[in-house]
């Protein structure tokens, strides 16, 4: 990379817009991921992630906007970006037809055409994602898991400064996702920037330094976990296991001033609450006062979950 | 490149499914074709027959009978394109001879009447078999019979009439004396041929399946695969070129094995041609992977769709050149002649063609310009792909 560069932002989107037809898949979006970052994309299905990543990567034609990275302008013959530049897509791309190794060495070879200089990066790869048992193997003889697995080394093998992950844990057991989650971290802490979608907040919340969460084609909040939990109303959710609670009782729980909405089912009390620091205090207070006999009781604090409905909304997407 | 083409050539030969389409299924067709060719040769070949003699006094009397019947029953010498057509047995009346005809030993038995004249009379079962098959063996058989016989009674008449007995010399000429058999083709073709050219035109156009794959497998807005390799350093223009060639190689190794297949085993001829039709080979398989390139850049169709449109298309096509038997080639023969352009505009006639102008014409020039013409017609599909691929991208959302 040209050392001059080295000060730029390793993405920057400027005002995106894309259509199709009458639809406005993006709309002026920006984005801009620092370098050694690793960055969660999050939004609903349908909410422009792809369509923004596939611009980015010059996959998409798009109406008006810049894209660049590490300052340079990306166009579908930018090819000496392209070279530092990883995919790993949702859907697991690779040749049924041939095994783990050959797999590798393809899709590093689009990027190193030099069989010697790739030969030991291709190994590399094969040890990052621990296949090596598996070198020999067909795609259809291994697992889903496994499949993941190859499909993030058929994308790292070239060892590019900035690395997409589009939903790369969809379908794999909580093995294979811890070892996917910490693998990531390993490219991270060996100086590639990170670009992560998921549907999956803990996954984003566990790995990720800034999130944006986009829906209609726009940024809608951008920040670390803690800063997004901040940003909205949710607070922590108090759970109590009780089996006599009277309705005035209900009526005071319901009356506190940090009370967003209350359920109860004749066996638990569940209370939403909005932010603030002696929620659960209260709640003990309401109980006791009334003499209200209760067992186990929890407090949740807000999750990214929370914050990610409370902006997108709880209606279903396609 | 050189990767793509690799890559794409080792998962063809691994693709099970691809390889039985194009190299397995053309085999197993010309092996059909020759079966049902071979009966169809069978039913064109005249085999001896079993006739009783009737030697009584006409018989005798009859000058150059006997020698007609030895003529006609002699053993042809090995390598002899001659004919037996008589198997006789010697009979004294036309009593016996009926009874042989009712205890079904012969077909028929021949006598000779006052006048000299050689007569043929058939068993009723018989003469019914013919009439409803005329082709089969027996009835090509007696109808050489007949004619011989009206032949050798009307020199006889004519013998009676100017001059002395000279049965050798009416014996000898046999009416081909004083013909001479003219050959317009390189060589002898047989009349199957043009069958087996058509099976290997058809097997040369499925082999635009692979092109069609390889090249949608290419495209980002169709696979994973394609929009993982587009988002790569490496030019589009050179993993399709890859795949073109890939493609090329394989379409081009499986119809050199149908060829050899049609050749070896099915035995059609060229007459020492082979290099001219390895060039034919890799023409048409040029021009076919460029159809399958074309096929295969179609935007928004699955790929699936597209290798069955590929073959729909070339099972299609070959209606026309006679593939499905003796009424599509009357229909080649048909368009052949009513409206040869058709012809021209077609991409498996033309492939049909390069064989055919090998085997067919002492010169080269008809195999020369049908290269020219397959030529023009791949360029044709490479420009309408290049144009197809030219600016497509990812469009989904």
């Amino acid at each position: 990379m040209n050392s001059s560069r080295e000060q730029e932002p390793a993405l920057q989107v400027s005002a995106l817009v894309k259509r199709y037809g009458d639809m406005v898949a993006l709309d002026h979006f920006d984005m801009e991921v620092s370098r050694g970052e690793v960055f969660g994309l999050l939004g609903p299905n349908g909410s422009g992630k792809s369509t923004a990543i596939n611009c980015i990567l010059a996959l998409l034609s798009f109406e008006s906007g810049t894209v660049r990275i590490f300052g340079q302008e990306m166009t579908p013959t930018s090819y000496d970006l392209k070279s530092h530049i990883g995919v790993v897509p949702q859907n697991v791309a690779v040749f049924n037809e041939l095994s783990v190794q050959e797999n590798i060495d393809y899709f590093c070879s689009l990027y190193v055409p030099k069989k010697a200089d790739r030969k030991d990066l291709v190994e590399q790869a094969i040890d990052f994602v621990g296949l090596g048992d598996f070198r020999k193997f067909r795609p259809g003889k291994l697992s889903g898991g496994l499949l993941r697995r190859l499909n993030i080394a058929c994308g790292i093998a070239h060892q590019p400064d900035l690395i997409f992950f589009d939903e790369p844990t969809v379908a794999v057991d909580p093995q294979s996702r811890n070892a996917i989650l910490e693998g990531i971290e390993r490219l991270n802490a060996q100086g590639a920037t990170v670009v992560y979608t998921s549907h999956y907040m803990e996954e984003v919340e566990q790995i990720c330094t800034r999130i944006m969460i986009m829906d209609h084609g726009r940024q809608i909040a951008l920040g670390t976990a803690e800063e997004l939990k901040g940003m909205v109303q949710a607070g922590e959710q108090v759970t109590v296991e009780t089996l006599d609670l009277q309705e005035s009782t209900l009526s005071q729980i319901r009356a506190l001033p940090l009370t967003q909405s209350v359920d109860y089912d004749g066996k638990e009390l569940v209370i939403h609450c909005r932010q603030g620091e002696h929620n659960l205090q209260d709640v003990l207070t309401v109980l006791e006062s009334t003499q209200t006999s209760y067992g186990h009781l929890t407090s949740r604090p807000p999750s990214l979950n929370d914050v990610f409905l409370e902006l997108t909304g709880k209606e279903l997407r396609d | 490149m050189w990767n793509s083409f690799l890559i794409n050539v080792k998962t063809s030969i691994r693709n099970t499914s691809s390889l039985f389409w194009v190299l397995a299924f053309p085999v197993i067709l010309a092996a059909l074709m020759l079966g049902i060719m071979g009966n169809l040769q069978d039913s064109y070949t005249a085999e001896a027959q079993h006739f009783a003699i009737v030697s009584d006094a006409n018989w005798k009397a009859s000058p150059g009978a006997d020698e007609l019947v030895s003529s006609l029953s002699k053993k042809p010498e090995a390598g002899s394109k001659d004919t037996q057509l008589l198997i006789p047995t010697t009979v004294a009346t036309k009593a016996e001879a009926n009874t042989r005809l009712d205890s079904r030993k012969d077909i028929g038995y021949l006598y000779a009447n006052s006048d000299g004249l050689v007569n043929m009379v058939l068993s009723d079962r018989e003469a019914a078999s013919i009439q409803s098959d005329a082709t089969a063996s027996e009835g090509i058989a007696v109808s050489i019979l007949s004619a011989s016989l009206g032949s050798f009674n009307q020199a006889n008449s004519s013998r009676a009439a100017i001059a002395p007995p000279s049965n050798q010399i009416l014996l000898q000429s046999g009416g081909q004396t004083y013909t001479k058999q003219i050959r317009l083709t390189h060589i002898h073709p047989s009349m199957t041929a043009p069958y087996f050219f058509a099976v290997l035109a058809m097997a040369c156009l499925i082999g635009a399946s692979t092109a069609a794959e390889m090249i949608a497998r290419t495209q980002p807005n169709l696979s994973a695969l394609g929009a993982r390799q587009a988002s790569s350093p490496s030019p589009k223009w050179r993993q399709a070129a890859g795949a073109f060639l890939a493609s090329w190689l394989v379409s081009a190794v499986s119809l050199l094995v149908a060829y050899i297949f049609v050749r070896t085993v099915c035995g059609v001829q060229n007459g020492g041609r082979d290099p001219i039709a390895l060039i034919a080979i890799a023409v048409g398989t040029f021009m076919a992977t460029a159809f399958g390139s074309m096929m295969g850049a179609i935007p928004k169709l699955l790929t699936e769709t597209k290798v069955g449109l590929v073959i729909g298309i070339d099972c299609t096509l070959s209606t026309f050149i006679g593939l499905y038997g003796s009424m599509t080639m009357d229909l080649n023969n048909a368009i052949q002649e009513h409206a040869p352009i058709l012809h021209l505009l077609n991409p498996v006639k033309q492939v049909s063609n390069l064989f055919y102008d090998i085997v067919y014409y002492d010169s080269l020039a008809p195999f020369a310009r049908t290269c020219g013409i397959v030529a023009i017609m791949a360029a044709i599909f490479l420009t309408i792909c290049g144009l197809l691929l030219r600016k497509q991208r990812y469009e989904y959302l």
